[in-house]
């Protein structure tokens, strides 16, 4: 299983503003880095009966059972079949600890905070609950999960 | 000085006596008095409970403890007062919260700022009722033998040597302790004797000369040696050495005073000084008469004291030399033990990987497959062990309920009497901690809503006056079963279901709601039918907490509800959270586990067994009953590659004399399984997953869910 191995330290002050960019669909995403655990390959999924579709099942992370939610379709985009691109982010908010199924992870970008547009207000029409602020990069536009939202409402 | 490890200890020591002294006192209340045995013991554990406290500086709790004490000691001496012993022990049980609270503020590093006035007012003046206004009960300096304590006997032998100059009219005492193994801190330990000794001595010297220091090696070597240079005579010393915590034995004797310089060569031989012990024998306090040592002259005897919460009556003692007591008992960190139990888990684990390789498919191997068969058994048995090692009967969080049936009794004014059953059943200790609280809200909500108002209430319906809850443990396969019923008035299900369609909650036409069901509703959140909440409880208010806690541990609440009979609160939580024996089946490209124990049979269905009611309902026909089949593909909602009954596999399970059919598309295996409760943050979501009690990884790293059985059958 290779991992991509994410940096703790947390002295190293540039590390607020640092996201971890990934794609779904044309789009791309980005979460800040203190949340994120691991970045885990595909890997079978344990299917459970009653959930909602966006909670793809259980995965076993190195002994830890870890549910995992598909974020293309927590954004109610169309289903994609997975392939040797799609990533499991872990994730861990509250205590929560929750893998994010999304096509492909891009690479670790900093974001410094006067380039971020809070999107509070243009929400609605963003169809997307879960994107919280917009951010302008030298490659494009990123959009800022909330993942407090993301995963616990 | 770490004060951590102390801390914990005396945590540790102050929780059991505490329990244990309410018991005592409860046990005390439901005789209608107190023996002498209770006075003593009730005695020992406050004294015990002032010292140590005083030791840490708790003086909140030290002097509650001190003046119960002192009333407890009044008692005593004077056994033909006639106390009001309710009093007394309402007293003491309210001293007991507050030490439980101080307690629990220290466990959690807060400082012990209790405010416990009131309570030693109270005393005193229960006190001062006792001894009719008098003067309050001499201090425990004096010699002091009780009832229950053989009546010592001694030998004072001439010491021929002295180890400093005695002083005019005082008395010369040397005592050595030794102290129970193991029981840490000696230093400290032998400290607070000599502080206690301190405050009737004139002067002390000890060996080694400042007992704060890192000293605990040279005192587990060679004891604590004391020498107490005071006014008092050897009694008086000898009950305060007694009265110490975690001593195993102690040595002591009067030094006579020099006689001139002949004792001089003696004295030069003998370095340190005083060190030869003067012959002495004390008293074993709470020991039975029969094991007394009988009376050697010449030869050293040691006292004996029981551990200080004696769990059993205490063990008679082996006969001198100087009996060492070795604990068969010891306490270990729990986390020890959890951390143990996840070990067995992964091993478990693992074997299952080395055993259902794939590398070694097709493969003939005998002998790997004897060296397997012998692992395979062996952790088995491993895991035996540690699961039994956890297990501790459920007696303790039963009893607990007693004090709050007395408590919640004398509130409401009623009158209840718990019956126990089954208090031996052995519960893991995870699963024990987790019970106390949700029990106690069931207990209380019987009481308060459950029992009828008054006696006369309770005789109109042609039942004894004293109204009776009964708590019951009891194993049921791999599950511990524990009720709680009283006999009161029942659940009004027609004012449950007319709350229940007030609130939306009833999809169905009534008629459709079964009894159980109905009753189910008390347990959702915020769902009272009590029109007025009391202090105790309004019932629904906690119901739904007390169902939230048990599903955490794994485990499901029910109701049943007699009208005018009563209701029973029935709690099911597995064993223990730890390694179930289960069939591994499969249901096209998913795979499940079903626990052994409920499986009854299983086998290809005949089609002329198949029913099929009229609603689509499909049914079987096993040993000339018809019973209900879930298609575990429809359940689950998975593709199934056994669309018709002949192509799968019929597994009849059972859980509590009720049975169903599952069918599956086919068996795989027999496996052990570590049960993993289902993410939180998917039953936080969706709640208990019907027919799903948990998961677990299986050999080759996949998660196999476990099919709960319970909730396939009813």
């Amino acid at each position: 299983m290779d991992e991509i191995s994410v940096r703790y330290d947390n002295e190293e002050s540039g590390m607020a503003n640092e996201y971890m960019a990934f794609a779904i669909g044309s789009e791309i995403y980005g979460l800040k880095i203190e949340y994120i655990s691991e970045i885990l390959n595909m890997q079978t999924i344990t299917v459970v009966p009653e959930v909602p579709a966006y909670i793809k099942g259980i995965i076993n992370m190195r002994g830890k059972i870890l549910p995992v939610m598909d974020v293309r379709l927590r954004f109610n985009k169309e289903p994609m079949e997975y392939n040797d691109r799609t990533c499991i982010i872990v994730a861990m908010i509250n205590n929560t600890m929750v893998g994010l199924i999304v096509d492909t992870v891009r690479e670790v970008m900093e974001i410094l905070p006067d380039e971020i547009t809070d999107t509070e207000s243009a929400a609605k029409e963003m169809h997307n609950r879960y994107i919280k602020a917009v951010g302008k990069t030298e490659a494009g536009v990123v959009l800022l999960l909330d993942l407090d939202r993301l995963v616990s409402d | 000085m770490n004060n951590d490890p102390m801390l914990e200890m005396y945590v540790f020591e102050s929780v059991q006596m505490t329990e244990q002294l309410e018991g005592i006192l409860i046990e005390g209340e439901q005789l209608g008095g107190f023996n002498t045995e209770h006075i003593n013991e009730i005695f020992r554990i406050m004294h015990t409970l002032k010292g140590s406290a005083a030791m840490m500086e708790y003086t909140a709790i030290s002097s509650l403890a001190h003046s119960l004490e002192d009333m407890f000691y009044y008692i005593r001496e004077n056994s033909d007062a006639s106390p009001d012993w309710s009093a007394i022990a309402d007293i003491c049980l309210d001293a007991v919260d507050f030490f439980k609270a101080e307690v629990a503020k220290v466990q959690n590093h807060l400082p012990s700022d209790g405010d416990n006035s009131a309570l030693l007012a109270r005393s005193k003046a229960c006190l001062d009722v006792l001894t009719g206004k008098a003067p309050a009960a001499p201090p425990a300096e004096s010699a002091v033998e009780t009832a229950a304590e053989p009546p010592p006997e001694e030998e004072k032998t001439v010491q021929t040597e002295e180890s400093a100059p005695p002083e005019e009219g005082l008395n010369v005492i040397s005592i050595r302790v030794f102290f129970q193994e193991d029981c840490k801190m000696e230093n400290i330990r032998a400290y607070q004797i000599a502080n206690s000794l301190a405050e009737v001595a004139e002067r002390i010297e000890t060996v080694p000369a400042d007992f704060l220091e890192d000293c605990s090696d040279d005192i587990i070597a060679a004891g604590a040696q004391m020498t107490v240079y005071t006014k008092e005579n050897l009694d008086a010393i000898k009950e305060i050495v007694n009265q110490a915590i975690f001593v195993k034995s102690f040595e002591i004797g009067m030094l006579e005073k020099p006689k001139a310089e002949e004792a001089l060569p003696a004295a030069v031989e003998e370095t340190p000084p005083a060190q030869e012990p003067s012959v002495t024998e004390t008293a074993a306090p709470e020991a039975p008469p029969a094991a007394e040592p009988e009376k050697t002259p010449l030869s050293a005897v040691s006292a004996e004291k029981p551990p200080p919460p004696p769990p059993a009556p205490a063990k008679s003692l082996p006969p001198m030399p100087a009996p060492e007591v070795k604990a068969s008992v010891i306490n270990v960190n729990v986390d020890k033990l959890d951390r143990l139990m996840d070990l067995m888990g992964e091993i478990v684990i693992s074997v299952a990987m080395v055993i259902g390789s794939p590398d070694l498919e097709g493969l003939k191997l005998d002998t790997f497959e004897k060296s397997a068969s012998q692992l395979l058994k062996n952790t088995n048995e491993l895991q035996n062990v540690i699961m039994s090692v956890r297990m501790m009967p459920i007696s303790s969080t039963f009893h607990k309920m007693t004090r709050i049936v007395r408590d919640t009794a004398k509130k409401l004014g009623k009158e209840a009497e718990l019956v126990i059953l089954g208090e031996e059943t052995e519960v893991d200790k995870n699963m024990i901690d987790s019970l106390g609280d949700p029990l106690m809200h069931i207990v209380r909500n019987s009481m308060d809503h459950g029992l009828e108002d008054t006696r006369d209430e309770r005789a109109a319906a042609g039942k004894s006056p004293v109204g009776r809850i009964t708590l019951e443990a009891r194993n049921s396969g791999s599950d511990v079963i524990i009720s709680c019923s009283d006999d009161g008035r029942g659940l009004d299900r027609d004012k449950i279901l007319a709350k229940a369609r007030k609130n939306g909650l009833l999809t169905r036409p009534d008629a459709d709601y079964s009894d159980r069901e109905i009753y189910q509703f008390i347990m959702l959140p915020g769902f009272s039918t009590n029109d007025q909440v009391t202090e105790l409880s309004g019932r629904g208010v906690g119901m739904d907490v007390v169902k939230k806690n048990i599903e955490k541990i794994g485990g499901t609440v029910q109701l049943d509800s007699e009208p005018g009979k009563g209701m029973t609160v029935t709690i099911r939580i597995p064993l223990t959270l730890a390694i179930l024996q289960a069939i591994e089946i499969k249901v096209g490209s998913n795979f499940y586990l079903i626990p052994t124990l409920n499986i009854r049979e299983s086998f290809k269905p005949a089609m002329k067994d198949i029913i099929v009611d009229p609603e689509g309902n499909e049914m079987i026909l096993f040993r000339g009953e018809c019973f209900a089949i879930n298609r575990l593909g429809r359940l689950f909602g998975v593709p199934s590659n056994a669309e018709t009954f002949d192509q799968g596999i019929m597994i009849m399970v059972e859980d509590e004399g009720r049975m169903a059919g599952l069918f599956a598309d086919e068996l795989v295996s027999e496996q052990q399984a570590v049960v993993k409760p289902i993410p939180s943050f998917i039953t936080e979501r969706i709640g208990q997953i019907r027919g799903i009690s948990g998961c677990t990884i299986m050999g080759d790293g996949n998660i196999d869910l476990i099919i709960d059985v319970k909730s396939l059958t009813l």
